[in-house]
């Protein structure tokens, strides 16, 4: 087995899939990443068990089929410090990888002996469908904030992806917060299905998405994958019953609060900086025009107060929230104004752009702090 | 039946025998001697006192002073029963600022010994000597002297054989004098001190500062090891050193006690500095400490036995307290290896109050800080691809999720053990078997136990919470409900108050039913139900043992909401843990008592290198 490849696109292929590599390792055989040849294509996979990555790489001549596995780490370092020059890898019994090329000198690697490596896991897709990586890319980026990165309930640390006829639905709560964002023009034909994916394979997956792929994702019973011409991302789906968001949205807040998203997170920015390390508290005072932001230090003393005009229609209310929520939340919105529709101090406001995509619905629950 | 000739007859003792029954009261033994010669020099307003010892005090105890000295009359004077120059009126006795009082010390001595006095006063030109045997005035001559005055006292208890029986071997009663020594020369370090057995100068002790004359008399490695204490309590001021260590090979010898510079022994106050350092002592034995009171002599009684040993205060029990509160919170502070301490900010609103109890009223925030998750240093500048936020919210214990580590572009291994260096400034911490933290100091490695030093902290804070400020608290987007058994209503009606206090709002919404609305601001998200289940079942099972449900409360949130052995750190986790740890009122140990961590000193593992 031997195949000769340009040193940039072996490149692309590792950096793809290495980061499946798992840095702690369950078993020695996941620290290598798996080789195959068939015919023209090479196929470099790696996984942590969880979720396993597939990239292919083009070939410049390729002889013999086969497959080996190889050291990850080591072979990525060597493949990063080569020109781009053409480069040939042979495969010699008893398992040794010879890598050279023109001007390169002479590398001998270890080889692994390929049914030491898990099973690639198959997905029998029951249902698939496409989305431009655009739109992907948005819905995960608008709602991964509030992913839980505590593994206490594990069903949290994923995203929820709702699969709906003619529309298609991502949420992400940790609890304290919720986002939540909907489509409408992405073409799904399917039964209403739900699943939440670990947030690693959403990771893996938007760091080698380019604008213009159109991602075909398969549902199956325990997995779902993300392909494209280039790479395969097969994940692990996990288990268990989301919680039902839907029936914590709040349908009619009577408070409703406009603001330029710009001058809400500047002030906020500089309020958390005096605010309880602890509560990470800022209170939010507002009345017709105005919006009235404080903060308190009470472990290294100091405290800051800010003032924003906002447009508000409703009664004047007194509300504390964790800033870096409240940060978290205006990051996602990219219009220049943002709307906080709030009802009492205990609950919960229901945060949108102050304009919508076309086809398009996001919005995000904050839960206050109490205010004592 | 008994002859009436053979009757013993009632008469008068002859005074020299009243003498000698009186002069064992104040001079039981050589040591005593000592202690009232000494005394007479320093109410003489002496600046050197040389001792000389022949046969640990039998044939010869002499005290030299350059002290104001007595004339020849002063001196005859001297010698005879009740005579002082220190007192006069009873009332006197009330404002005693001197040793002596009574007028009993040299005609005791006298009364049982060869005596030679000479002494010459501050401006005299001839000095005077006097001799008397058994308390009769054999000679008392005008002769050349140095200013100040030289007791010698020959042949102790000559004349009282019962006594001289009475004595133990000369070691020991050597020792029982040299610590009458050690005890006065640590009194009074600004006085130069002397003393020989034989011709053997054993002490020479020029004035000093106080920590000087610690070095000299236990050595510069024990002097180093001492705490200071310095405490006032009210009227009574509380000041020294103690080492609650370099104790076990020293047996109870070490310990001195002064009262207004009065070395005194009270069994009541040693217990008090013994209970205030035995949770600090890692090996048996006694503390080592020179402790001195302070207080107006209206407050004291120290004329309650003839050698002014023993001393009753009006308010015994408030002395007791303030001589604990004084020691304990000098080690408290002092254990902290002060590196550790200065790592952590300073406590906010500096505190100038050094009770614990007031110091509590005023600086209630300062302990609320918290232990909230800072983003990974050594992650960071991989650059994650995904737009997380800037740290882990989940809360103060939010480990990093298989999620948030895979981030990383290159899965470089993260050695368990090994330096984690944080950044240019910041200090190097190790975690060990997910469980320890390791951090150098210039003076040794300190070890510590994460989960007893946050249970620490989240005791603290939740005790300020319920008794102050209460925490803050976050509601949730999915109130979590909860039921509990019969038996438990009342512990859990009890507690609801509390919780709210420390930030749990529990409401109830059926007989047993209960919805957690809110949990207190770093409180693991989805961990509410279980910890407060937790704080329930620990909260019930302290309920006997009779302490304030506030206390209990804490001690359970603590233990529950601590985080665990085996759970791996970030390493601004850690040092956040360690900086507040310090922050707390008393680092050293958890609420239940066990110690939070332990230091290995340089000096121990010099040792283990035969260095
Ligand atoms: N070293 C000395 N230098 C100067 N005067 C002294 C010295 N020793 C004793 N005297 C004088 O002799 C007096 C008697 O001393 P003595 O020790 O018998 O009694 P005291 O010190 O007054 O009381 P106490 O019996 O309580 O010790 C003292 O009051 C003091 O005036
Ligand atoms: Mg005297």
């Amino acid at each position: 087995m031997k195949f000769s490849f340009s040193q940039l696109s072996m490149l692309k292929g590792l950096q793809r899939i290495i980061g499946a590599v798992p840095s702690k390792m369950p078993m020695p055989s996941l620290g290598n990443i798996h080789l195959s040849l068939e015919g023209k294509t090479l196929s470099l996979t790696a996984t942590d068990l969880e979720v396993t990555v597939t990239s292919r790489v083009e070939l410049i001549e390729s002889d013999g089929t086969g497959s080996v596995l190889i050291q990850a780490k080591r072979f990525q370092e060597l493949v990063r410090e080569l020109p781009d020059v053409p480069l040939e890898i042979e495969i010699q019994e008893p398992l040794k990888i010879f890598l050279k090329g023109e001007g390169v000198g002479v590398y001998t690697l270890p080889g692994g002996d390929p049914v030491e490596f898990p099973e690639l896991p198959q997905v029998d897709a029951k249902l698939t469908f496409n989305m431009p990586a655009e739109n992907l890319k948005r819905m995960v980026s608008k709602t991964v904030f509030a992913v839980s990165r505590d593994e206490m309930r594990p069903i949290l640390t994923g995203l929820l992806l709702q699969m709906r006829p003619g529309e298609i639905r991502m949420a992400a709560t940790d609890g304290h917060r919720l986002s939540r964002i909907l489509r409408k023009d992405i073409e799904y034909t399917g039964e209403p299905r739900d699943v939440v994916i670990p947030m690693k394979a959403f990771s893996l997956l938007m760091r080698n998405l380019e604008d213009g792929d159109t991602p075909e994702i398969g549902i199956a019973e325990t997995r779902s994958s993300f392909s494209t011409e280039e790479q395969r991302v097969i994940t692990r789906l996990i288990d268990g019953q989301y919680p039902k968001y839907e029936s914590v949205i709040p349908e009619s807040n009577p408070n409703r609060m406009t603001v330029r998203t710009d001058d809400f997170m500047s002030a906020v920015r500089r309020v958390a900086i005096f605010a309880s390390q602890l509560s990470r508290q800022v209170k939010v005072a507002l009345d017709k025009t105005s919006m009235r932001l404080e903060s308190e230090d009470p472990e290294l003393g100091g405290r800051a107060e800010e003032e924003v005009s906002v447009e508000y229609v409703g009664e004047p209310v007194e509300i504390a929230y964790n800033a870096v929520y409240l940060m978290d939340v205006l990051k996602q919105v990219d219009t220049e104004e943002v709307v906080f529709e709030l009802a009492t101090s205990n609950d919960a406001a229901v945060i949108r752009s102050a304009e919508q995509q076309d086809n398009e619905d996001f919005l995000m629950l904050l839960m206050p702090i109490r205010l004592r | 039946m008994v002859e009436p000739d053979q009757r013993p007859r009632i008469a008068t003792l002859p005074q020299s025998v009243v003498d000698r029954i009186a002069a064992g009261e104040v001079v039981e033994r050589p040591a005593a001697v000592v202690k009232e010669l000494i005394e007479n020099a320093l109410d003489a307003e002496t600046t050197r006192i040389t001792i000389v010892i022949r046969d640990a005090g039998r044939t010869l105890i002499r005290v030299v002073d350059d002290g104001i000295g007595m004339s020849g009359s002063e001196l005859t004077t001297a010698i005879g029963r009740h005579a002082t120059s220190k007192l006069s009126c009873f009332e006197d006795l009330e404002r005693l600022t001197t040793f002596g009082f009574r007028g009993e010390a040299l005609p005791s001595i006298a009364a049982v010994s060869r005596l030679e006095v000479i002494s010459r006063p501050h401006g005299e030109e001839i000095g005077t000597c006097l001799k008397v045997a058994g308390g009769r005035v054999e000679e008392c001559e005008p002769t050349a002297a140095p200013e100040g005055t030289s007791v010698s006292v020959g042949h102790l208890f000559y004349n009282v054989p019962a006594r001289r029986k009475f004595l133990r071997s000369d070691a020991t009663e050597f020792r029982w004098i040299a610590a009458v020594f050690k005890h006065f020369a640590l009194a009074f370090p600004e006085l130069a001190w002397k003393l020989y057995r034989r011709d053997e100068l054993l002490y020479d002790l020029p004035s000093a500062a106080p920590t000087g004359r610690l070095a000299e008399l236990f050595g510069d490695d024990v002097a180093e090891d001492m705490i200071p204490v310095d405490h006032q309590h009210g009227w009574l001021k509380v000041t020294g050193w103690i080492s609650p260590h370099s104790s076990a090979q020293r047996g109870t010898g070490d310990q001195h006690l002064f009262l207004n510079r009065r070395p005194i022994t009270s069994q009541r106050l040693n217990r008090a500095i013994y209970t205030a350092c035995a949770p600090y002592q890692t090996s048996g034995g006694y503390p080592l400490y020179v402790i001195m009171l302070e207080a107006p002599p209206d407050r004291f009684d120290i004329n309650v036995h003839p050698t002014k040993k023993e001393v009753k205060f009006a308010d015994e029990k408030g002395v007791f307290t303030a001589l604990w509160a004084g020691v304990r919170n000098a080690i408290s502070a002092s254990r902290t290896p002060a590196e550790l301490a200065e790592r952590a900010p300073p406590r906010q609103p500096p505190s100038a109050y050094e009770h614990t109890a007031e110091r509590a009223l005023v600086d209630a925030p300062a302990h609320l800080t918290p232990f909230v998750p800072v983003p990974r240093r050594h992650g960071a500048p991989r650059g994650p691809i995904l737009p997380f936020p800037p740290s882990r919210p989940g809360g103060y214990n939010a480990p990093a999720t298989p999620a948030a580590r895979t981030v990383e572009m290159t899965p470089t291994a993260e050695p368990t053990v090994g330096p984690v260096a944080e950044g240019e400034e910041g200090p190097v911490i190790w975690q060990i078997f997910d469980t320890y933290l390791i951090s150098p100091l210039k003076t040794g490695l300190a070890f510590i136990d994460q989960h007893i030093a946050h249970e620490r902290i989240l005791y603290e804070r939740a005790l300020t919470a319920m008794e102050r400020t209460p925490m803050t608290s976050q509601r949730l987007l999915f109130p979590v409900t909860f039921s509990v058994v019969v038996e438990d209503i009342p512990f859990v009606e009890e507690m609801l108050p509390l919780l709210r206090a420390m930030g749990f709002e529990v409401d109830p919404i059926g007989p047993r039913e209960f919805r957690i609305l809110a949990a207190p601001s770093g409180v693991r998200i989805a961990s509410e139900r279980d910890m407060l289940l937790g704080i329930i079942a620990e909260f019930r099972e302290t309920a006997g043992s009779g302490s304030d449900p506030r206390h209990r409360l804490a001690a359970a949130f603590a233990c529950r909401g601590a985080v665990k052995a085996g759970q791996p750190l970030e390493t601004a986790e850690m040092q956040r843990l360690i900086d507040e740890l310090f922050q707390t009122e008393e680092p050293e140990f958890c609420p239940h008592g066990r110690p939070i961590y332990h230091v290995v000193s340089l000096r121990e593992i010099e040792k283990w290198f035969k260095r």
